[in-house]
């Protein structure tokens, strides 16, 4: 009895692993918003992990809670530099 | 003057068709009302950003930024790959916005819009004066041009 080359045999499991990934949702805004407050906060905070959780107090300031249980603010000054303390409110 | 409602305007429209009086009237309220929601906006930038250090060049939209950023020391490499595929990103999404789409309302936009400046400054300032400094004085003009449907499209179509 002649067996199926190794190659026909494979063939199928080489196409379901090339398939192309569905097509991903675009990110809500609540996402797009943590990514870019982790990002922001990584060279600052490099242990702090994902954002849990952020409020916005006003234009440009930022309330962020770290994974990792930190809490800081972020905030623009006057004169445009991006300000990182430990929140002092909770 | 400036704090009249600007809203009752657009409503009855059908009067604009009653006299050329009147549609005068009703195009210089209109122009009046544009002139305070101008103005409106501009007193929210000059009171976050109002101390932007003198520049000699200004940046006027995110193409100058992305190129001012590939050019400068302060940022390194992958992070300068990083920044410029969120600008294009945050490009992609005004694009769909001005189409229609419904994804994201114009203050969602915006704010992703100010968080993206937030991390471009960020790594910028210190490091880079002159384009931290120039990224400062830009920050509403470029929001004003991503806004704006018109002006947008014309540039980015």
């Amino acid at each position: 009895m002649r067996r199926a080359p190794l190659a026909l045999i494979a063939l199928p499991w080489l196409l379901a692993g090339c398939q192309m990934p569905p097509a991903l949702a675009p990110p809500s805004h609540a996402e797009i918003v943590r990514s870019e407050l982790r990002q922001l906060l990584a060279s600052d905070h490099p242990s702090g992990g994902a954002v849990r959780l952020y409020s916005r107090s006003g234009r440009l300031d930022y309330r962020v809670e770290c994974a990792s249980g930190q809490v800081c603010r972020v905030r623009v000054s006057a004169d445009g530099h991006v300000i990182v303390t430990p929140y002092a409110g909770h | 003057m400036l704090d009249m409602p600007c809203h009752f305007v657009m409503r009855p429209l059908f009067l604009l068709r009653a006299t050329p009086a009147l549609a005068a009237a009703a195009a210089l309220i209109l122009a009046l009302c544009g002139g305070a929601a101008r103005a409106a906006g501009e007193d929210t930038h000059a009171a976050v950003l109002h101390a932007c250090p003198k520049v000699q060049q200004e940046i006027v939209d995110l193409d100058m930024l992305a190129e001012g950023l590939k050019n400068s020391g302060a940022v390194g490499m992958f992070e300068k790959l990083r920044l410029k595929s969120a600008i294009d990103e945050l490009i992609g999404r005004f694009k769909a916005f001005h189409r229609g789409a419904t994804q994201y309302t114009l203050a969602e936009l915006q704010e992703q819009y100010e968080l993206l400046m937030m991390r471009i400054a960020h790594q910028l300032q210190d490091k880079d004066l002159a384009l931290h400094g120039q990224l400062c004085n830009a920050w509403g003009s470029i929001w004003a041009t991503l806004q704006d449907r018109g002006r947008f499209m014309e540039k980015f179509s």
